[in-house]
């Protein structure tokens, strides 16, 4: 098998912010790819590093107190690590784009509909306030706002939040990016609207060539959309392989916990309790020497508090950091 | 037959009300405040009276002097008396009026300009930039006001030639005092953008803006700003009045604009000699700037209600 270039590898990443209480350590040394037309999901704990891995790519981490210490993110060759804010501009919304969690904050107050919808358009496609007020009616409709021509005058807060998400989503497929970075895009939002973006992102997969990158901590949601899974804890990569081999052949205690952790009501038991992670995420002021999540795995061993466990593959394309083979429980 | 024609109709369509518009809203809001609604008209009447006065008579009758009437009380042919050296009050606080509220407006506009320039850069880039700016601005602040305005009046006032306006010529005093007035009325503004922007530029419509590869000028002008107009209407609108009061001041200290260009300010220059013998020298001019600096401020604390985010109540 000839290995595609991916359209996004991210090569040795390592930000840290600089705060008044000290080295957060925020991503240390992740690497990871995505292919044309693939749809990735990272997923984790709160606070582990999946959205400053994907800002920071994009320059959109505040530097300072952010600060990217190595590491490459090739965007079609080209090292978007190196640019320029002015170089980057070119990339944002055109290229590259990025819906938000919170979709009650990422939409102007004081600005109609309209304004914000085009603006971009007309910046990124070349075309007049007509046009790009057409293409914004069609990609409202695409997106299962009704009445979008009405609905252009509104301001956002006649919208509710599925609209506000959907709008938003709507901005970002008209500037018809090759990759769309959705960083918890369904985490406010209810269920049943939850439900409406993801039916919503796989439409979007099947009509586009788009890659995806889908930030989330909802394993539902991974299971879902998602055709490769990276895990993280801690600003590291835990576990990274296809999604059938990580929900069915998990090779990471932390995948296992987190798995376990999950509400499923296919196989499992009405008198079995839900299991709960013990503990929570170490600091990221000061790393300890050993894997990041000795201190709650039940797996441990003497070695996991002495030396980090690489990630190596333990299938085809499938990575797993930890010194312990979890099928046989035995070290590696 | 189907379902739908069978259920009964329960519910009226009630046919759907236009939202109403943020203009609307505003005015709804402006309108309960009662005194700012009177301040409101008073403002209004005072310039029907300051610039439809203008129509009845020329300047040049405004400022002829007529020692023969000299200090002349109030009566039919000079409703307001006349001055030390006979020249009519009526006539002039009406042309002085003109100068004042044009005074007023155009440095509380300088002022306003420079603000929410300095602000919003300190604010949205921050760094050294906001330092240095933010020195100057305290630097500035820092300094009595009123000496500041002396000490420039002194050396600014008689700086500038004459200017052709609007078919009248207006002593060069008073583009010394809007500039003077404006660039030093802008430290408060300035500190109030710069805050708003520090907040606002958090938001994640901002970094959603920047995803759209929005340049920075246009998230400061397109984004931000219009965010922050609330303050910038408010300190507008009382930076008028106080740039009425700093020209009244100046004036009335002998160092602001020049005679003959009559202003509110130099009107009650020389009325402190006559406090008790012509008090009509005084009670009118003053009783003009009062109810201007009053109305305005009332209008302010309108518009403020009035924009206020916060407020639910449309």
């Amino acid at each position: 098998m000839i290995k595609q270039t991916p359209l996004l590898e991210i090569k040795n990443l390592t930000v840290q912010f600089h705060t008044a209480d000290g080295i957060v350590h925020a991503i240390n040394d992740i690497s990871y790819y995505v292919n044309k037309g693939e749809t990735v999901a990272i997923v984790g704990e709160s606070g582990c590093g999946k959205s400053v891995s994907v800002m920071s790519i994009l320059g959109l981490i505040p530097q300072p107190p952010g600060e990217i210490l190595h590491g490459e993110a090739l965007y079609k060759g080209q090292n978007l690590l190196s640019m320029s804010e002015d170089e980057l501009l070119a990339f944002r919304g055109q290229e590259i784009g990025l819906i938000f969690q919170d979709p009650m904050t990422s939409l102007n107050p004081t600005l109609t509909m309209e304004k914000q919808l085009t603006e971009a358009i007309i910046k990124h496609k070349e075309v007049n306030k007509r046009a790009a007020r057409q293409i914004a009616i069609e990609y409202l409709g695409k997106v299962g706002i009704t009445d979008a021509e009405q609905r252009l005058k509104n301001y956002p807060h006649q919208f509710s939040g599925g609209m506000r998400q959907r709008a938003m989503i709507a901005m970002m497929l008209a500037l018809n990016p090759m990759l769309l970075i959705a960083d918890e895009p369904t985490t406010a939002l209810d269920v049943t609207i939850q439900a409406q973006i993801i039916d919503l992102a796989k439409k979007i997969k099947e009509e586009t060539q788009m890659s995806m990158i889908w930030i989330t901590h909802d394993l539902g949601v991974v299971a879902e959309l998602a055709e490769r899974v990276i895990v993280m804890y801690a600003g590291e990569i835990m576990e990274e392989a296809d999604v059938i081999s990580l929900f069915h052949s998990t090779r990471h205690p932390y995948t296992m916990a987190l798995l376990q952790s999950l509400p499923r009501v296919d196989f499992r038991r009405d008198t079995e309790r839900l299991q709960s992670i013990p503990g929570s995420p170490p600091s990221c002021y000061n790393v300890q020497p050993g894997c990041p999540f000795a201190n709650r795995c039940s797996f441990v061993i003497d070695k996991c508090w002495e030396k980090k466990p690489p990630l190596l593959a333990v299938a085809q394309e499938h990575r797993a950091a930890c010194w312990i083979d979890v099928t046989t429980g035995e070290p590696r | 037959m189907s379902m739908s024609e069978a259920a009964p109709k329960v519910f009226e369509q009630i046919p759907d009300k236009p939202p109403l518009s943020i203009q609307k809203m505003i005015w709804m809001r402006f309108r309960r405040h009662k005194m700012a609604l009177v301040g409101a008209v008073i403002m209004v009447l005072l310039f029907v009276f300051c610039f439809g006065g203008a129509l009845f008579f020329p300047e040049a009758e405004a400022n002829r002097t007529d020692t023969s009437i000299r200090l002349a009380p109030p009566s039919a042919e000079h409703p307001f008396g006349t001055d030390p050296i006979g020249r009519d009050i009526f006539r002039r606080a009406v042309y002085g009026g003109q100068i004042s509220l044009l005074i007023g407006i155009s440095a509380a506009f300088l002022g306003v300009s420079i603000g929410v320039v300095v602000g919003s850069l300190a604010g949205y880039f921050g760094g050294w930039l906001d330092s240095l700016l933010m020195r100057i601005t305290e630097a500035l602040l820092s300094i009595p006001r009123i000496f500041l305005l002396l000490v420039l009046a002194n050396f600014l006032s008689d700086k500038f030639p004459d200017v052709e306006f609007a078919g009248r010529t207006y002593s060069g005093s008073v583009v010394g005092i809007v500039l003077m007035i404006g660039l030093m009325g802008w430290m408060g503004l300035a500190r109030i953008v710069r805050a708003e922007f520090l907040s606002l530029k958090e938001n994640d419509f901002v970094t959603a803006a920047r995803a759209t590869g929005t340049p920075n000028w246009e998230i400061i002008l397109k984004h931000i700003l219009p965010n922050t107009i609330a303050p910038i209407v408010v300190s507008a609108t009382l930076g008028v009045a106080d740039a009425i009061l700093g020209e009244s001041y100046i004036s009335f200290l002998g160092m602001g604009v020049r005679a003959p260009t009559a202003t509110w300010g130099n009107m009650l220059e020389r009325s402190y000699a006559y406090i008790d013998t012509a008090p009509w020298l005084w009670i009118f001019t003053g009783f003009f700037i009062l109810i201007t600096i009053l109305s305005i401020n009332f209008v302010g604390d309108g518009i403020r209600d009035a924009l206020d985010p916060r407020s639910r109540t449309a």
